[in-house]
């Protein structure tokens, strides 16, 4: 396995992610940024960013393109499309990062900055039918649906968003929500408190099936379309085993700020900032509390 | 035109003289919606790295579209963008909707290699 190192590693190339490393290299350390897709992070996909100050509009893509320019000429190594699969703590002031292509990387601190992620059915043919029925975006595909049966299953703002556009489009639409106990109304339409248990189809989506969530009823629906608005939960998957127990120490630590003394600093939106303005400031902080860590561990 | 830093196809003409002068062409069909971005992003990252392949752009909603969106391989998709592989004038694969970077990388380094 190559192993090679860094003062700092960065996890996620998101707003947070790339405002902490051009800081954190602006200060004179050595950093490396890990993105399991593209650079940007979620806000890569804004039409236009509206309430930045001093910025009146922006697109998210240009944003995203300009963030990872300035890390990068500050210096950050920024390596996209490998997903950080494990992190370790091998010692004081040492992890290690294991990549999703079978490559380790290590350094003396880390940040995570993980952001959210999409939820999905959990169904494993969804992928198959991605593109072929499935999708994530009403305003995006949904004309290909035009007088054609759909399905809205999920949650949020999303969904309800969903609801109103394709209902001008889709004939008929169904509406499923995952969540409640279970009831469908008089016109067959609502499915509350029902999940999407299998997707048919031959190449395209041409059905879907529903059970209900106390699993006594079942129902086939013929759709040709299906919008799936899960919403979104932290990724936050590999912050979690460090919120047990210290593998070091043997303690359990009691906040992100435990965290931050053993050299694992967590930003963002993984860290409670929610607007991108937020972010950015949250991602600039950690890198003021990284060069304070790496100069300390430095004088030893 | 595509907000994007990828070259643009924006007459048919064009996308003929390139898809059957070149070895490898990349060709993304869609718009500036959430499910196209994360694709031409991903493109633009993958440019350096395969040097032999064309990576460009096309706008949905110009008549030269019609290049794209009149291929049989496409005729069943139902989600943007709309990618289509080419390898000496011949369409490859094709693709409907978002894909990740490590997707197109598997389909460059399995049709292109
Ligand atoms: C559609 C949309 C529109 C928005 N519009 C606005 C707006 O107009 N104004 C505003 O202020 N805010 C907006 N926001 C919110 C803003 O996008 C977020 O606050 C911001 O993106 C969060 O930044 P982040 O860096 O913390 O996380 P994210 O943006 O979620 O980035 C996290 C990154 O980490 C990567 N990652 C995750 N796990 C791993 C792993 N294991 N290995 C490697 N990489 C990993 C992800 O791929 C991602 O690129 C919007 C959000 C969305 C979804």
């Amino acid at each position: 396995m190559d192993a090679s190192t860094t003062e700092c590693i960065i996890i996620g190339a998101g707003p947070a992610g790339l405002s902490a490393a051009m800081q954190i290299a602006a200060r004179g350390h050595s950093c490396t940024v890990i993105e399991g897709n593209v650079s940007g992070g979620h806000i890569v996909v804004t039409a236009a960013i509206m309430d930045y100050p001093g910025i009146e509009t922006i697109s998210g893509y240009a944003f995203s393109a300009i963030l990872l320019k300035q890390a990068q000429s500050n210096g950050v190594a920024v390596k996209t499309g490998h997903k950080a699969i494990s992190l370790i703590r091998t010692g004081q002031n040492r992890y290690t990062v294991n990549l999703d292509d079978g490559t380790a990387l290590s350094s003396q601190c880390v940040v995570l900055a993980t952001g959210l992620r999409s939820v999905n059915t959990g169904l494993p043919e969804e992928s198959d039918f991605s593109g072929r029925g499935v999708s994530y975006c009403a305003e995006c595909d949904g004309f290909f649906f035009k007088n054609k049966p759909v399905a809205i299953y999920g949650k949020g703002d999303g969904f309800a968003e969903a609801v109103e556009s394709l209902s001008l489009i889709g004939k008929p639409t169904y509406h499923v929500y995952p969540s409640g106990s279970p009831s469908a109304d008089a016109t067959g339409s609502t499915f509350e408190g029902w999940r999407i248990a299998a997707l048919e189809g031959d190449g395209n989506l041409s059905a879907i099936h529903l059970e209900s969530n106390d699993r006594k009823q079942k129902r086939k629906i013929e759709v040709e379309g299906l919008f799936v608005y899960m919403g979104k939960e932290p990724a936050d998957e590999l912050l979690k085993p460090f919120l047990t127990t210290d593998a070091v120490t043997n303690m359990r630590p009691l906040s992100y700020h435990d965290l931050a003394r053993t050299g694992l600093f967590v930003s963002g939106h993984l860290a409670e900032a929610e607007t991108l303005i937020e972010v950015c400031a949250s991602g600039v902080s950690t890198a003021g509390q990284v060069s304070k860590y790496l100069q300390k561990i430095e004088k030893g | 035109m595509l907000g994007t830093n990828l070259e643009h196809l924006e007459q048919k003409e064009d996308a003929e003289t390139l898809v059957n002068g070149s070895e490898n062409v990349m060709i993304s069909c869609g718009r500036m919606g959430p499910m196209c971005i994360p694709v031409y992003a991903a493109m633009e990252d993958l440019e350096k790295e395969y040097p032999h392949i064309k990576l460009v752009d096309m706008d949905f909603d110009i008549p030269a579209a019609s290049f794209i969106k009149s291929l049989p391989e496409c005729s069943s998709f139902m989600g943007l963008p709309f990618t289509v592989y080419f390898k000496n004038g011949k369409v490859v694969e094709a693709t409907s909707s978002i894909q990740s970077k490590e997707q197109i990388k598997e389909i460059l380094d399995h049709k292109f290699n």
